[in-house]
Parts: structure tokens; C-alpha cells; sequence
């Protein structure tokens, strides 16, 4: 909120600084002034209230604070008020019909007004913090409000029908005509300030068009209440209004407060618009209760704040914010005043013992943590799978959570339904991610466009779900994602290191999945149980992503991994005798994988073989169509000794017979 | 070999002199080549050379070494520099190869930067004996708000506050603070935790918010924590992260979970003060929610933004970058101190 440093000025007893020490008190007794403009002989305040401090709204509340830092006294605007007339409740009547929803309403009629512009100094202090002049009544009650943190409300008296104001619940179908010339439906659960006939404001929020003072208007209601800041604030939010008055009711008013402020009011009216305010103003509902009492110990804001506070200083701060303190045996009995509806508890007190005290009153104490903490297992492996990652040379990129529901179709590792938000902030994007896919081909089009493509890039972040059955809440799974350009098996390869450093034995099983291209997609099968998917992003997707090539994707299930991550291996010593190598051409058929290839090798058990690899995958005339050519190296070494040549012979002699009896292949030397 | 019997000394310079000689005589590649096997080659004089210092008596061993070594590393680089002269033959004879040929860079991985800065604060915060701990981003109203002292009306509970779910009673969680009711709920204490991770907020998106940053969130809870405790702890992690010289200042604010409750402000040597997160004491009324005793127990939590560090640090101006994904930028923050 805005505040007028003048304004503040004339409500303290002795105030002797300036601006910029007014600044630094209260910013550090907890009231924050983002800003501090001049403005002609003036200076603005920009406050920052924090929303448990409802009796700061105004201009005697940041006096206050100020006062209670200073130790200075308070000079509190006089309602020199001199009443005439019949009373109030002959001019009108007053009832409540929802006191839960509006526990005070005090009414009271001032008459003989002369509406038209108001005084200099006082439009000029309104505009200083930004408050729209608009005529001599309304900017008292306005005046009032930036001053006592009341809202008020004057109705045209000559328009208020059948010599009633009530507050009630709305009815069903009813509308109102607002101030600021909006018509508004009104729903059963607001609350209406209506007469005989109907609404004429909506409570707490706005006024209605109907009965505002206008130029002709000489006789006003003046409506000062206390209403259910939860009624205000949904009140507000169904209709998307806000305003100064439903800001204040929504953090709770002053409800003792509210006749004092009608009659500072009044008399204001009287000064200025030449009114006379009639005697016994309704008052429906009353103060309220007193503040129930708080017990205090007398050393508890010590023992919080970690540093000497005495007793007595405890007391003195809490009295300079006009709290009265007594003693009841070992315990300071404290009474809040009204407009602290904040202060609830014994730490509620603490607190404002504390945040009164001097810069630097709290030390710096260090104590030693009692032990070193354990690592957490789920942050290590995805710290080892980023690392291994980047040194791989892939690049890790961060995407938000929210997908358009298309997008949310994608899933390889969690099935319930999508999960939606109700308030999404890009349009069309209101559903969570199922899976990392649709923002990995965002991130790698987008780089496309500005000439940086061609990387490998990954994402570590959650995916979400709703529970597949029964009552079970929303899912939520830790998954890696790595989109990359080129070959399939290039991120394969990828793939591979990294669950080989996981010490994850996995093997990839052929599936299909949407979003996948057919026939070039699998499944990481590990212990029986599905940990990640790999494959060609099939070419539409790619498409609507605006990708002119489809790139490889996989996805890994990072909780389900770290729950198989195996234990540290210890050291195997490699060999030290020379490896020997042999290279096979073998041209089979097209439909012949080479996990075929390779399972028929392996079967085979040959004495000190210890890798196959494939190095070149050929396919033309000269293998013939329909077939290929997998050139395979295999490795053999011993950790005995020296192999010899004719050992090595022997075993790819019998990997040729066995692949061309049993596979048909034509494998010739390389 | 004229006149008196020469010295080792007088060889080592004639047989050095000869080699220069060939060397400078040498006129095109090939003749190059030649002098290169006379010089350089197998029986060559740079092996004469050797020679004569194995046979050199052993007192004079270390003198005629010294000319032995000098005269060989000149006729080296002569011969080198002649054939760089002469120009397109290597040293093996093969091929020219250009050498301003533009390198072919291998462009190593990176991290994030909000990934290595998360890093970074964990890491110090480990070494304060906090323990990094976890919990779910969609979250249920209790761990979100009725735990943490957030009633049923609280504006902080409103809808165009909070990125809630349709058809389920949970939400996005908006802020780590979740983390520490689980953390109360299950842990034994007393306990020192940080709960990193993702956080979700409806504002607009500019330059300076996101729906969507990064929390690092602490919390201890033990027999007898004071504010003091908190401004030490405060210090010694903000020393740690950014420096000795650091200076930490706390300001009373509000927030619902924790009283007294203070804003963070930092200040580099040399600089403003900064705000760098919010703290306070552990709210009685969340651990009387999660059946801990206030009475018994004393608590303080601390909450930093990920992101607004990374700006101030690496100096982008603009939150955005973070999750635009720019191949560029991430480079460029990559390997930069933390």
C-alpha cells in the first residue's frame, strides 16, 4: 500500500527524523517500504503489508509501528463530533439477516450535506497515494479509511427505499448495477447491503450505481461495518473484483473500531459538507468480545531469540505497541488491543518482543553438526546418471511440467490418466506430463531453428499420472529422457554405458508405443521388469514437432533403476596377455536379427572369448537382395597365458560352422 | 687429419661444422633427405658424435658431454629449420598436411546450471550436517497448507493462487515446506534436513517470475534452537557459497509456517544488500500438526530460490533462460565457478 510519510508524520507525538530513518524503522521492525518517492513536499511510501497485518492498511497503523520503535506517543485524530436532531433510527431502520456473515453493521444519517468538491488538502492527500477523488462525501469516507483502516459506505438516503438497510444473503436471480457501472449476478452466498427492495451494494466490495452520492444527494446512510473476511474475500474472487474496502475486510477489520470510525467520519462530513449527523446510530452486533488474554513467560523471548532480553524490556516493548502487560505470579498476562487480531498465542508475542528488538540483538551461534548425514540414494543415482551423461557428451536441459493433452498421450512408464490442472497459465497447456518426450522435441526443434542441433540432450524430472484403480492418489515417477539425431544405435550405445555404470543388467525386448515408429522400438527388460523404452520417434510425431528427421528417443525409469542399482563391485583384475582378434563376414537373411546372431555365439561356449562386436552392417549387390552383411569382430584372451593361433582358429572355425548350418549364413574371413 | 693429433674438443666442433655445412647446402627436398641420413641417420654424425663422448677419457667426460649436447640439439634444429625452409616434407617424409585446417572440437556434455548450483548448495549445507531429503510435487492440501499453519480460507489457499488438480484433492505443491511435514512425520528427531526441488506458483511469466523455479528448503529440529542458531547456520552456508566476506542480515516478515519469521538478506564486500530467502522458527502449530511436541522441541527452516541465485551469480538478467533450453546458454554457464 501506498503511504503518505507527511500523513504519518501528523499522527506521531514528537517525531523528529526524516523520511529515510522512517524508512529504516520500519523496514526493519517487519513493515517493508519497497519504495520512498518525493512528491511535492511529501514523501511515498511503498508499504509492504504483510497479510497477517491487517491494522497496518492504514495510516494510524503504520503510526503505530513507527510510535512502538520510537517509544514516541500517538496523536489520534479527534472526532469532534456534535450530534443533532432526532436520532438516527427515526430516519431509517437497520437490520442483520446473516450475523455470521455480518457480526456488526452500525448505521448512522447525516443530514444538510452540500456535495461538490472537496478541500484542497484533502484531495491533494488522496491523490499523493493514488486514491481517485471523486467528491466531498465519498472522499471523507475514503479519507477515513486510509486514515483508521475502516472501510465506510454512504448510501443517498433519499434513495434507499422503504426506510431499511439491511445485510443479508443475496437471493437467487437478483442482480446489481455497481459503481463502476458493471451488472453483476448475485450468487445465494453473498452478502448484500439491501433495502425494502433490493441490493443496493455488494457488501464489503462495492457499492451499487442506485444510491450513490451524487450532486444532488443532501442526506446520506453511513454504513460502518464488521464483516467475515472468508464471506468478503470469495465474495470478490466469484465476481474478479477487487477493491480497497473488500482488501481490508478480506485480513480482517477492527470490528470494536467501526463506530468510531462512522463518527470521525461524521464529523469530517460536518467541517466539510456542512452536515449535521444525527444522534444513536444503529449499532447491530455491538464490539464483539474482548481479546481473550495472553499468558506469557517472561524469558520465552529470550530462549527464542538465543540472547539476553529482560523482563522488563520485554514488557516495555510489548506496552509501546499498546499491549497492556500485568503480572499473574510468574507470567506476564497480556491484553492485545482489538485491531491486533493477530496476536493469539504466547509466540505471537514473542515475535513482536523480537522483531522490536535492536539490529544485531540476535548473535551468531555455531554448533557442530552431531554427525555426517547419509547420502540419499535416489539424489546419488541421478547425480551419476547426469554425470555419466554429460561426459558421454550429452547436454541436460530443464522443460516445465505442463502439456498440451495431446502431449499428455505420450506415456512409456506410468498409465493412469493424465493429470489436468484447473488453472493452466498457457493456454492449452493445462496437463502434466506423462512422459519427457513432447518437451525433449520441443527443446531440440527450437535449438534446430537457431543452428544448434545435432547434440545429444537429457532430461532427470518427475512424471505424473492419476492412480490407475481404485482409490490410490496421483503417481509420480522419476525418469530420465535422452533424445538424440543419427542412428538408433548410437544412443543405444548410450543407453548401454550408462546401465552398465548402474550395474543394471538389462536387455531390450521389440515393442510398440505410440509415438514410436514401428518395427524400431523396444522395451529394457531388467530382472523380468520393464525399465525404459527405446526407439525411432516415429514420423508423424516428429512432424508435428516440427522436426524434418525423426530423432532417438529412450526413457528410463530412474526409481525403479535405483531400486536395482547393483552393490559396488570389487575389482576383477583384466587380463595382461595379448587379445586377439578375428574378423567374420556374415551375410543372412534381412529378417535375422543380430541378437540371433549373437545368442548362437554365445551358446556356443568358446573357451577364452570375451567380446563380439559389430563394426560394420552392409547391405548391395554384392551381398544380394534381402540380405546383409554383419561384420563382427570376435575377441579372445586369456588371463592364463599367451593364446596361441591355432586355440583362436579352432573357435571361429567353429563359429562358421555353426552359424552357416544353423543360421544358413555365408561367412567368409575377414 | 692433418698436423697434430686432433683433441675431442676440436672433433666434436669439425664434426658439427660439417653437419651445419651439408645442412645449409642442402637445396631441395630430396637432397634434404640425404643430408638428413648422413646427419641424423643410423652411422651418421650425430652418432659419430655420441661415439666420441663414450670414448672420451673420463675426466674430460662431463666437458665434452656439454659440447656433445649442444653441438647436437643445433644440428637438430638446423636440420629441422631447413626443412620447414625448404617446406612441405615432414620429418617421416609423408605427405603435406595442412595445419591451419580449423580444428575439429569435441564438444564435451554439460550440466544444467540449476542442476550444479543445486549441487553446489547441497553439498554445503551437507557439510553443515543437513541431510538432503525428498517428497512428491503434486501434493495433498494437508502437506501443503494445513500442516504448515494454512487454514481452509487462507488467501494462501486460493484458487488462482495455486495450480490445483482437477478431479483429485491434491495440487502442485507451491512451495518445499511440504517436505518438511513429511520429514516431521516420519523421521526421528532431532534432525537437520534440505529438501530441494520444484516448486509451482500461477503468476506471469516476465523476467523476473515463472510459474515454475527451484527451492532449497532447510529444516532443524532439536532440543533447544534459538534465532541464533539460525543466523549462524544462515552464515555459515552463505560463507560457504559465496565467500568469507559475506555479511547476513535477517528482517522480521510473515510467513504462516514459521514465527518469529525473517526475510534473508546477504551482502557481497563491496556490494548492496540482497534478499536471499526467507527463515524463521518452526511454527508451534506445525509440529503440534504433525504430533510433535512444541513444548519439547525447537525448530528453525529456511527457504532460498534457486533460480534468483543463478541470476544474480551467473548474471542473466532474465528467469526465462533457465527453461528456454538454448543450447548456447547452457554452454556458456557450463564450467563456470559456483
Amino acid at each position: 500500500v501506498l503511504v503518505s510519510y507527511r500523513w504519518v508524520c501528523e499522527l506521531l507525538d514528537g517525531w523528529s527524523g526524516d523520511p529515510e530513518e522512517m524508512r529504516r524503522d520500519l523496514t526493519f521492525s517487519g513493515t517493508e517500504i519497497e519504495r520512498a518517492e518525493p512528491r511535492e513536499g511529501d514523501v511515498v511510501f511503498e508499504a509492504n503489508v504483510t497479510s497477517n497485518r491487517a491494522d497496518e492498511l492504514c495510516h494510524l497503523g503504520i503510526a503505530r509501528e513507527v510510535a512502538a520503535v520510537r517509544g514516541l506517543a500517538l496523536r489520534a485524530p479527534a472526532a469532534a463530533l456534535s450530534e443533532s436532531g432526532p436520532p438516527s433510527r427515526a430516519a431509517i431502520s437497520a437490520r442483520v439477516e446473516a450475523p455470521d456473515l455480518a457480526p456488526r453493521l452500525t448505521v448512522r444519517v447525516i443530514e444538510g450535506l452540500r456535495v461538490g468538491p472537496s478541500p484542497e488538502w484533502l484531495r491533494s492527500r488522496l491523490e499523493a497515494i493514488g486514491v481517485r477523488t471523486v467528491n466531498n462525501v465519498v472522499d471523507v469516507t475514503n479519507y477515513v479509511m486510509w486514515e483508521l483502516g475502516q472501510p465506510l459506505h454512504a448510501f443517498d438516503l433519499a434513495r434507499v427505499r422503504g426506510g431499511l438497510l439491511q445485510a443479508r444473503r443475496a437471493c437467487a436471480g437478483e442482480s446489481l448495477r455497481l459503481l463502476n457501472g458493471q451488472t453483476i449476478r448475485l450468487d445465494p452466498e453473498d452478502l448484500v447491503i439491501a433495502d425494502a427492495e433490493g441490493p443496493l451494494g455488494l457488501a464489503g466490495i462495492m457499492g451499487g450505481a442506485e444510491s450513490e452520492v451524487m450532486a444532488s444527494t443532501t442526506a446520506v446512510a453511513l454504513e460502518s461495518a464488521h464483516f467475515q473476511p472468508a464471506t468478503i474475500r470469495r465474495s470478490a474472487r466469484r465476481h474478479q473484483l477487487r477493491s480497497d474496502a473488500s482488501h481490508r475486510f478480506e485480513r480482517r477489520t477492527d470490528r470494536a473500531g467501526a463506530l468510531a470510525a462512522s463518527a470521525r467520519a461524521a464529523s469530517l462530513l460536518q467541517e466539510l459538507c456542512g452536515g449535521r449527523a444525527r444522534p444513536e446510530p444503529h449499532d447491530l452486533g455491538g464490539p464483539g468480545p474482548e481479546p481473550e488474554p495472553i499468558c506469557l513467560r517472561p524469558d520465552r523471548p529470550a530462549r527464542v531469540a538465543g540472547s539476553a532480553i529482560a523482563a522488563a524490556e520485554v514488557r516495555r516493548r510489548l506496552e509501546s505497541l499498546g499491549l497492556s502487560v500485568s503480572f499473574e505470579g510468574d507470567l506476564f498476562l497480556v491484553r492485545p488491543p482489538t485491531y491486533r487480531s493477530d496476536l493469539v498465542r504466547e509466540i505471537d508475542l514473542v515475535e513482536e518482543v523480537i522483531r522490536l528488538g535492536p539490529p544485531g540483538e540476535i548473535p551468531e551461534r555455531h554448533r557442530l553438526p552431531a554427525r555426517a548425514p547419509a547420502p540419499h540414494p535416489g539424489r546419488a543415482l541421478r547425480r551419476d546418471v547426469r554425470d555419466r551423461l554429460a561426459r558421454m557428451g550429452c547436454v541436460e536441459v530443464m522443460t516445465v511440467d505442463f502439456v498440451s493433452p495431446a502431449a499428455a498421450e505420450f506415456a512409456f512408464l506410468l498409465f493412469g490418466p493424465p493429470l489436468l490442472v484447473r488453472n493452466p497459465v498457457r493456454a492449452g497447456e493445462p496437463a502434466l506430463r506423462r512422459s519427457l518426450l513432447p518437451g525433449l522435441l520441443q527443446v531440440n526443434r527450437q535449438n534446430a531453428d537457431r543452428g544448434t542441433a545435432g547434440v545429444a540432450i537429457f532430461e532427470v524430472g518427475r512424471l505424473h499420472a492419476g492412480a490407475t484403480a481404485g482409490d490410490a492418489g496421483p503417481v509420480e515417477v522419476g525418469a530420465l529422457g535422452l533424445l538424440r539425431d543419427g542412428e538408433l544405435r548410437d544412443l543405444r550405445g548410450i543407453v548401454d554405458g550408462l546401465l552398465a555404470a548402474l550395474g543394471v543388467d538389462a536387455e531390450l525386448a521389440p515393442a510398440s508405443w505410440p509415438g514410436l515408429a514401428r518395427g524400431a522400438a523396444g522395451r529394457f527388460l531388467a530382472g523380468g521388469r520393464s525399465v525404459g523404452v527405446l526407439g525411432r520417434v516415429d514420423a508423424e510425431t516428429a512432424r508435428l514437432a516440427g522436426l524434418r528427421t525423426a530423432p532417438a528417443y529412450a526413457e528410463l525409469d530412474l526409481d525403479r533403476l535405483g531400486a536395482m542399482r547393483g552393490p559396488v563391485q570389487s575389482f576383477a583384475e583384466p587380463s595382461r596377455f595379448p587379445a586377439m582378434q578375428r574378423d567374420l563376414a556374415v551375410v543372412v537373411s534381412e529378417d535375422t536379427p543380430f541378437a540371433t546372431l549373437a545368442s548362437r555365439i554365445a551358446a556356443l561356449r568358446l573357451p577364452d572369448f570375451t567380446g563380439l562386436d559389430l563394426f560394420d552392417l552392409y547391405r548391395g549387390p554384392q551381398v544380394g537382395e534381402g540380405r546383409k552383411s554383419l561384420n563382427i569382430r570376435l575377441t579372445f584372451q586369456s588371463s592364463a597365458g599367451t593364446l596361441t593361433s591355432a586355440a583362436v582358429d579352432a573357435a571361429v572355425s567353429a563359429v562358421i560352422r555353426d552359424l552357416e548350418d544353423r543360421l544358413g549364413a555365408l561367412v567368409r574371413k575377414g | 687429419m692433418t698436423g697434430g693429433r686432433e683433441g675431442p674438443a676440436e672433433e666434436v666442433a669439425r664434426l658439427a661444422s660439417e653437419a651445419l655445412t651439408l645442412i645449409a647446402n642442402a637445396a631441395d627436398e630430396a637432397a634434404l633427405r640425404r643430408v638428413r641420413q648422413e646427419v641424423a641417420g643410423k652411422s651418421g654424425l650425430v652418432s659419430r658424435l655420441m661415439a666420441l663422448l663414450a670414448a672420451a677419457p673420463r675426466a674430460e667426460k662431463p666437458s665434452i658431454g656439454q659440447a656433445v649436447n649442444r653441438a647436437k640439439s643445433e644440428i637438430l634444429a638446423a636440420l629441422e629449420a631447413r626443412e620447414a625452409a625448404i617446406g612441405g616434407t615432414s620429418a617421416s617424409g609423408g605427405p603435406s598436411e595442412d595445419v591451419t585446417l580449423p580444428g575439429r572440437r569435441l564438444e564435451p556434455g554439460c550440466l544444467h546450471p540449476l542442476t550444479v548450483l543445486e549441487e553446489r548448495v547441497v553439498s554445503v549445507l551437507s557439510a553443515l550436517g543437513f541431510e538432503a531429503t525428498e517428497g512428491p510435487e503434486v501434493e495433498d492440501e494437508f502437506h501443503n497448507f494445513i500442516a504448515l499453519n494454512i487454514p481452509p480460507d487462507h488467501p494462501a489457499r486460493d484458487e488462482a493462487d495455486n495450480f490445483y488438480l482437477e478431479g483429485v484433492p491434491h495440487l502442485l505443491r507451491s512451495q518445499t515446506s511440504t517436505v518438511q511435514v513429511r520429514a516431521l512425520e516420519t523421521r526421528t528427531l532431532p534432525l537437520r534436513i534440505i529438501a530441494p526441488g520444484r516448486v509451482f506458483r500461477p503468476d506471469e511469466v516476465d523476467a523476473t517470475h515463472h510459474f515454475l523455479f527451484h527451492q532449497v528448503e532447510g529444516l532443524a529440529v532439536d532440543a533447544d534452537l534459538s534465532m541464533a542458531d539460525l543466523k549462524g547456520t544462515l552464515l555459515a552456508f552463505f560463507r560457504g557459497l559465496l565467500g568469507e566476506e559475506v555479511q547476513v542480515r535477517l528482517r522480521p516478515s510473515f510467513f504462516p509456517f514459521t514465527e518469529p519469521s525473517a526475510e534473508v538478506d546477504v551482502r557481497l564486500e563491496g556490494r548492496g544488500w540482497v534478499e536471499a530467502g526467507g527463515c524463521g522458527m518452526v511454527d508451534p502449530a506445525v509440529f503440534t500438526a504433525v504430533g510433535v511436541d512444541p513444548e519439547r522441541w525447537s525448530g528453525f527452516a529456511f527457504g532460498l530460490g534457486l533460480e534468483r541465485l543463478a541470476m544474480r551469480h551467473y548474471g542473466v538478467a532474465d528467469i526465462r533462460w533457465f527453461f528456454e533450453n538454448d543450447l548456447r546458454f547452457l554452454r556458456r554457464l557450463d564450467g563456470q565457478r559456483v
